[in-house]
């Protein structure tokens, strides 16, 4: 799961134009602290949605949203679950 | 009705907080003799048309209620307007003084040539925020701006609302003037903070509501501070709102009322929806409604007809039927108890909060050689309300090319010729694509 988000989040860093690419991102990075900015969150969502047919932010029980990447990849690890 | 701002400011107790900022706070009493001096200083304003610069979100909310009682229109000049936008601007409204208020307070005040005779109308300035083609000028006179303010002054001490945005566009301005006119206190974040540092000032004073777009909220809530918020009332506007983001938020802030507002350019109004649920229930469709507005669907347009006097701004080609209502251009769906949104009938495509004509989209993907026609539709997106998504047929020695490649090419394509917020994030290669009877694509 976490290969497919880093490989997903340096996509969506790339579709908004941003140099930028990880080959790692730590747990505890804070999300709003990398490159990706609203719009960028909203396309890694919609290419994970497209990979993994999972929008976990339309079904989360409890809604809280990541604030690192840690976080993020609990989220869509639970709901792949 | 007050016509003034200071006016309304006249009526407020004043020992109450006006402004707070990193270590400034302002009272109601320090503003009325603040204003008070700035209006004998400068009478040469008076009467004359201004427009009114600031470097800084603090100032402007300061020297606001001045200018605009001396001056008889104010243009809230944003510091990002090409010069030849502004020229076309000063000539169109007949500006006769530049006031610009620098950092450290210093005042300076130009006087410039006008032609009186393209005065427009008095009262506020302000330039729209131009996501699709240039800035327009547009006026309002402040009955009209706070027509839907709450302007109870005992109830308006309990709130201090947190400045997300700048004053001289129209999300900022709401704010301050929902402010000013109940007697609240306005909590500034100026526009080179981060949303860390900007939850960081909220959260030190005290700040209980906040108005931002869900796009904006959705940051807010991503951010590592933002459970130190104590949020009483919370509103969200200018894009559709998620049940996602909705959820979120009545999640983290326990208690909080959360509205809602659905507004309308084309009909010039909107309502507010508090049972933090996305869409609306399907009783506003109802005579009854208990909202000074009366909608219904035709076709799944939505329709609005406002209740009140009929001097509503109304701008562009607007449809109209026989009994007043206006069509939105609004897609929605009654679905059990409740009517929510799909989209724009025009197909354009809100992408956090920027319009994309789908049209515009499809030559440029059409261009391509290897692409015989194409779709691009918008797709719920649980962020930030829809993304851009294309269906695409390829020609024949497109399709023996390998996809991957071919999506590489049509993307980097689009990034050339579109923002970033165009350019489509999902591409699917599909052998057809529906048609309408009358060549057209079928957009829903």
């Amino acid at each position: 799961m976490r290969t497919i988000i880093l490989e997903k989040f340096n996509e969506a860093l790339m579709q908004t134009d941003k140099e930028k690419t990880y080959t790692d991102i730590k747990d505890d990075q804070v999300l709003l602290e990398t490159e990706l900015d609203s719009l960028g969150f909203a396309i890694l969502v919609a290419l994970l949605e497209e990979e993994l047919d999972i929008d976990p932010f339309q079904i989360m029980d409890e809604p809280v949203y990541p604030k690192t990447f840690g976080e993020f990849v609990a989220i869509y690890e639970r709901a792949n679950a | 009705m007050p016509s003034k701002l200071l006016d309304y400011i006249k009526l407020i107790p004043s020992d109450r907080f006006f402004l707070k900022t990193d270590g400034k706070n302002v009272t109601y009493m320090q503003l009325y003799k603040f204003t008070s001096d700035f209006i004998e200083e400068y009478s040469c304003l008076k009467g004359k048309n201004c427009a009114l610069i600031s470097q800084d979100r603090f100032s402007l909310a300061l020297y606001l209620p001045a200018v605009d009682y001396l001056a008889s229109s104010v243009f809230l000049q944003a510091n990002d307007l090409d010069s030849s936008v502004v020229n076309n601007f000063y000539e169109k409204a007949g500006i006769e003084f530049i006031v610009t208020i620098s950092k450290n307070n210093k005042i300076d005040i130009k006087s410039i040539t006008s032609l009186k005779s393209y005065n427009i109308a008095n009262g506020w300035l302000m330039a729209t925020s131009g996501t699709t083609g240039s800035p327009k000028l547009v006026s309002y006179t402040l009955d009209r701006l706070i027509s839907t303010a709450q302007k109870n002054i005992k109830r308006g001490a309990d709130y201090n609302w947190g400045l997300c945005y700048d004053l001289n566009r129209f999300a900022g301005l709401q704010v301050y003037l929902q402010v000013v006119v109940a007697g609240s206190t306005l909590t500034i974040s100026e526009n080179d903070h981060s949303i860390h540092d900007m939850v960081n000032v909220f959260s030190i004073n005290e700040v209980n509501a906040i108005s931002a777009t869900p796009s904006f909220w959705q940051k807010v809530l991503m951010s590592e501070n933002s459970s130190q918020l104590q949020l009483t009332k919370i509103t969200l506007g200018g894009e559709i709102s998620t049940q996602s983001i909705l959820d979120a938020l009545a999640y983290q802030y326990k208690g909080a009322t959360i509205t809602h507002i659905y507004a309308s350019t084309e009909a010039g109004v909107g309502f507010a929806v508090k049972d933090k649920r996305s869409g609306f229930p399907v009783g506003y469709l109802t005579e009854n409604n208990g909202l000074d507005i009366s909608i219904k669907i035709i076709d799944k347009e939505l329709w609005i007809k406002s209740l009140r006097s009929n001097t509503q701004l109304l701008e562009g080609n607007l449809e109209v039927d026989e009994q007043g209502y206006v069509n939105t251009g609004d897609l929605v769906e009654s679905i059990q108890d409740r009517v929510v949104f799909l989209g724009r009938s025009s197909g354009a495509i809100n992408v956090g909060g920027n319009k994309v004509m789908p049209e515009k989209i499809e030559v440029v993907i059409n261009e391509n050689d290897i692409v015989s026609y194409s779709r691009v539709f918008g797709k719920s997106n649980s962020m930030i309300g829809s993304i851009v998504c294309a269906e695409i047929v390829l020609t024949a020695a497109g399709k023996s090319l390998d996809k991957k490649e071919v999506k590489k090419t049509i993307i980097s394509q689009c990034k050339n010729e579109l923002e970033t917020y165009e350019v489509p994030v999902l591409l699917k290669f599909v052998d057809s694509i529906a048609i309408n009877s009358t060549g057209k694509l079928i957009r829903f």
